[in-house]
């Protein structure tokens, strides 16, 4: 009996192995699998170009924070359209949810044979070490403010931080407020502060904006600074003089307390205008919508996003009033970012670290981009077709990505790719994308 | 086809259907104790493989021990816990205020003794308290840990501040890593807990007093000595993690630990243990199933299979894992699993 047991026993380890060397074989190429989904849009496909692939293939990491419209866009644009157009080979990683997470990650891909690393989340010197140690070039969407560290170390092969112009970012905020909130201030504001506590710095120049817009419109005199506001882990009425409304409700979105805190304060019907430093329109539809017709008003949402058919589908789904259910995101034009942190992570790649990635002083570059403002379906219907994941039509499009890189610019500079990126505006792009 | 199999014995032939075989195998007394370490092996021939050997650089393989130690060592003293027939998922919360307090005292003093002392001495302390509530309030360990989890991360938020991390200087943790301390200590903690575990009294009345309580209490066997001693050993073990994590990255965020009960509730499973407790359970199946995790991501990844699919086959592999793992409601005398 003993003896059929532990042949039976060989026979289920057996089966185990078999299942596990066909999930092994899940694994593909990604530039042949990539090269079967090219964007059909001319103006981004890889065949276009006219010249072949670089022979060389790099691999790149990407280390990732969420899992949203802009990550699935994110991907989409590398897999899709980087990796056939410039031979690259990505390796995604799932949601990361700290540090040990991305040392991980990262130690894991240098176990795969990444040549470069391009990390969403940590921003951190300890990362940059790791990379180093490894002959593994760094690069970070980021802002260097977030990490004194990496700024005043020395890493060869860090090559610097991309990231939004959080302080255009704000004014955006700041302008839209002045436009549409009431003169006396009676609606009520909510303030979605995101991870501003926790020092993610959009999050707090979006905040720190919204409550200096609210301040300088209604001659607001608060009792803490904004600083200490902005910092505040906790639910918050920000105590003024005039008594208008505010709260700053402080939480990461992708938590699920995020939402249940959210409407709890919505559902007690005296906020009519909800500000979020973060990307959350999509998330709190469904609470704002409830509330509106549950007391008879119109709440107004302003929040971060990305081009996708969420998007889409809020600003063309009306609430009961008659308005779109989003009235104003600012939009990161994703290609365009991911294009950035690309373009210097390859020429860092191709040798040129100390030219194309070391600002006048030789530091790290720090690269900005600008975001766009959105406010109605028809504005929105002007970027129709941007960044476009199910057609491939990109932004950032070849002859885009080409003027950063030093293969085909070999004197580029991170004085030339931030004018390349200060000129994307809704106009600039339009141009961009008709002539493609 | 028909789905039975003959199996000779010394004096018939039984007729059995494959759900029967499947059984017959996983009723071997045997089998809980080797299953887990074959499929681990097995894994690593696999991925050695189909990687071309790659999977089997030394550095590889430390790169898995070296991952799997933070879990593995929360598994092992949870093991404890588990074994006398309680939960506690807020070892994460309580590794996270341990690491910021350790942390905070290393910046203060200088100290790496004192940054030890005072994480290891915290998690012995959350521990002892969330214990405490349920010997003597005698509320359910699992209460007491969802609503410690809360009170516990909420204080972490408050230590760690506006920046949401807290960093020592690199030197002190690559100091520390170079010199070993990591493994040395947790080698150290494994053995200790493996033989108070399986070659004390102590252990045995654990594992009885998880196996039938009623039973154990009335050969006089003190179920609050018991639970009081398990909640100790876990808490050395999550202050000696907590102090490894801070090795790791050198700082502490408002976001480490997050997650980390249910980590190590799966490492615990997979590595063939019920957290239910019971006679069979031992103090080494939290290390091998959080081997078993850490050689699995990075052998998936290797092998260049996408992110996407990782997590649909990690389920999978999981899953088969934890049904062929799991006790014999019928065959021992343990809580009901699932």
């Amino acid at each position: 009996m003993r003896k059929n047991v532990l042949k039976r026993a060989a026979a289920v380890v057996l089966t185990g192995a078999m299942l596990l060397v066909s999930l092994a074989g899940c694994g593909g190429t990604p530039s042949s699998a990539s090269a079967s989904t090219v964007g059909s849009s001319s103006a981004t496909s890889a065949t276009d170009s006219g010249a072949p692939a670089p022979t060389k293939q790099f691999v790149i990491g990407v280390a990732e924070a969420q899992a949203n419209d802009e990550v699935t866009t994110r991907r989409a644009y590398f897999e899709n359209f980087i990796a056939p157009t410039y031979n690259v080979k990505f390796i995604f990683s799932e949601v990361l949810k700290d540090d040990a997470a991305v040392k991980t990650f990262i130690e894991n891909c240098i176990d795969s044979g990444v040549d470069a690393i391009i990390d969403f989340k940590s921003n951190s010197a300890q990362m940059a070490r790791l990379c180093e140690e490894n002959d593994v070039v760094y690069t970070v969407q980021g802002i260097p403010d977030m990490a004194p560290e990496l700024m005043e170390g020395d890493f060869p092969l860090f090559t610097g931080w991309s990231g939004a112009d959080n302080a255009q970012v704000g004014n955006l905020f700041r302008d839209w407020l002045e436009a549409n909130a009431s003169e006396d201030g009676s609606e009520g504001f909510l303030v979605s502060t995101s991870l501003a506590a926790q020092g993610n710095v959009q999050h707090v120049e979006v905040s720190r904006a919204i409550l200096e817009g609210l301040q300088e419109k209604y001659e607001l005199t608060y009792e803490k600074t904004i600083d200490e506001l902005v910092a505040s882990s906790e639910t918050t009425n920000v105590a003024n003089d005039k008594n208008i409304l505010i709260t700053l409700y402080p939480g990461s979105p992708n938590k699920e307390t995020w939402l249940p805190g959210i409407s709890s304060l919505l559902q007690s019907g005296k906020y009519a205008m909800f500000l979020s430093s973060g990307q959350t329109y999509n998330q709190s539809a469904t609470a704002v919508n409830e509330v509106e017709q549950a007391f008879g008003i119109d709440i107004k949402v302003a929040s971060i996003a990305a081009f996708s058919t969420t998007l889409t589908t809020a600003f063309n789904t009306q609430d009961p009033n008659g308005n779109p259910s989003v009235d104003m995101v600012t939009v990161k034009p994703s290609s365009a970012l991911n294009a950035c942190l690309f373009a210097t992570t390859y020429n860092a790649l191709n040798g040129a670290i100390d030219t194309a990635c070391r600002d006048a002083d030789g530091n790290a570059a720090n690269y900005r981009f600008q975001m766009i403002s959105i406010t109605s379906p028809e504005e929105l219907a002007m970027t129709e077709g941007w960044d476009d994941r199910d057609t491939g039509t990109w932004i950032a499009g070849k002859e885009f990505v080409d003027s950063m890189l030093v293969t085909n610019n070999p004197d580029i500079t991170p004085e030339d790719i931030n004018k390349i990126m200060a000129s994307l505006n809704v106009e600039s792009i339009s141009a961009m994308m008709e002539k493609a | 086809m028909n789905a039975t199999a003959s199996v000779k014995t010394n004096d018939r032939e039984l007729h059995l259907s494959l759900k029967e075989r499947v059984e017959v195998i996983r009723s071997n007394r045997y089998f809980l104790m080797i299953f887990p370490f074959a499929m681990l092996a097995l894994m690593i021939v696999i991925f050695g493989v189909a990687t071309q050997g790659r999977f089997f650089k030394p550095s590889v393989l430390k790169g898995i021990l070296s991952q799997a130690i933070i879990i593995g060592t929360c598994a092992t003293g949870v093991a404890f816990i588990y074994s006398n027939g309680n939960l506690d998922i807020s070892i994460g919360a309580v590794l996270g205020m341990a690491s910021t307090l350790g942390v905070l005292a290393y910046n203060a003093t200088g100290s790496v003794s004192v940054f030890v002392l005072v994480s290891v001495g915290t998690a012995l302390a959350l521990m002892a308290f969330n214990c405490t509530m349920s010997v003597v309030c005698h509320i359910k360990t699992i209460t007491v840990a969802i609503v410690v989890t809360q009170i516990y991360g909420a204080i972490t938020t408050l230590l760690i501040g506006g920046a949401g991390k807290i960093e020592i200087p690199y030197e002190v943790s690559s100091g520390m890593e170079d010199g070993g301390f990591r493994y040395i200590a947790f080698f150290a903690y494994f053995l200790f807990c493996v033989v108070i575990y399986h070659y004390t009294k102590v252990g045995r009345e654990l594992r009885f007093l998880g196996g039938n309580e009623s039973c154990a209490q009335q050969t006089g066997m003190s179920n609050a000595k018991a639970t009081y001693i398990s909640f100790l050993m876990t808490g050395l073990g999550v202050g000696l993690a907590a102090v490894f994590s801070v090795i790791d990255v050198s700082a502490v965020s408002v976001e480490t630990g997050n997650g980390l009960g249910m980590d190590v509730m799966l490492a615990t499973v997979l590595g063939g243990m019920s957290i239910f407790g019971g006679a069979r359970s031992n103090a080494y199946a939290g290390l091998v199933g959080a081997l078993t995790v850490a050689a699995l991501n990075k052998g998936l990844l290797m092998v260049g299979v996408s992110s996407a699919l990782i997590q649909g086959i990690r389920g999978v592999i999981f899953l088969a894992l934890v049904y062929l793992n799991s006790e014999r409601q019928k065959l021992l005398p343990s809580r009901v699993q699932f």
